[in-house]
């Protein structure tokens, strides 16, 4: 009787080679789907909305408000914007190179006081920003 | 003397490294990425343009409860975003401003510039001056 040579069995190598292929199709498409994003220093819940359109990327540098009113922007953490000129001062410098023409993002949390938006607007108006885009997230109706 | 044949089977480069490498790159997409669907709504930090024209404004005042008044009654949000946009298509007002109360929050505003928004009425702008 003739027997067949025994097979070489197979690498492990060759058997996870379908593994490596939806493993490198996972990435891609993670990596062209998403944005990656600075995400700010503290939690923050951004206000829904079900009918404003225009859909938005996120900048490089997204001014970040916290529900007490503690600001963020391009990894600096400031104080609140009502609470001391230091704050003001801070904001104003780091915004100083800040285009004219183009809205600053701005990621507050929904249960910001009016009062602390206020004072926030006042501060970016001394910082010279004209128009603010406030990020909201869409949620469907 | 032992001399090595050519015909070795070729040796290929070990993928388990590589693996390791796209795995780890795997986790950081997938931790990094963030697939939030942003709606950005365009806000003038100072007083608008639009206190140029002839019409007056509309001022609608958001109470901290959510409630809407304008013109000092209450007002249901779907029933004045119509109001409102008649009135802006016919011309008796120029522009909408939202004045929020001192204690209400930014998600109560955003609700009413939302609908509003979604009925179409536009120019909006968010009074920052607090309750007068």
């Amino acid at each position: 009787m003739i027997l067949p040579p025994p097979k070489r069995p197979r690498s492990t190598e060759e058997n996870i080679l379908p593994l490596i292929n939806i493993v490198f199709l996972l990435l891609i498409f993670f990596m062209l789907a998403g944005v990656l994003a600075k995400s700010p220093p503290f939690e923050l819940t951004p206000p829904d909305t079900h009918e404003t359109g225009n859909p938005a990327q996120l900048d490089n540098q997204v001014l970040a408000v916290a529900a007490d009113g503690r600001i963020a922007f391009g990894g600096e953490t400031f104080g609140r914007a009502n609470d001391n000129n230091t704050t003001n001062t801070a904001l104003t410098e780091a915004l100083a190179d800040w285009p004219q023409d183009t809205p600053l993002q701005v990621r507050a949390d929904g249960q910001l006081k009016s009062a602390e938006l206020t004072a926030l607007f006042t501060t970016l108006r001394r910082a010279g920003i004209v128009e603010i885009d406030l990020l909201t997230r869409h949620r469907e109706p | 003397m032992h001399i090595e044949t050519l015909k070795r089977r070729r040796h290929t480069i070990s993928l388990t490294p590589l693996i390791d490498v796209v795995f780890i790159l795997l986790v950081f997409f997938m931790l990094a990425t963030s697939f939030t669907d942003w709606r950005p709504i365009t806000l003038a930090t100072g007083t608008s343009s639009a206190a140029d024209s002839e019409q007056p404004p509309a001022v609608v005042r958001v109470a901290a409860d959510g409630t809407l008044r304008y013109q000092e009654n209450a007002v249901a949000p779907a029933a004045l975003a119509q109001q409102l946009a008649a009135a802006r298509r016919s011309g008796e007002i120029s522009a909408v401003i939202v004045q929020p109360a001192d204690d209400t929050p930014l998600a109560i505003t955003v609700d009413t510039l939302d609908s509003l928004s979604g009925a179409g009425v536009e120019p909006l702008s968010l009074a920052t001056g607090g309750t007068p």
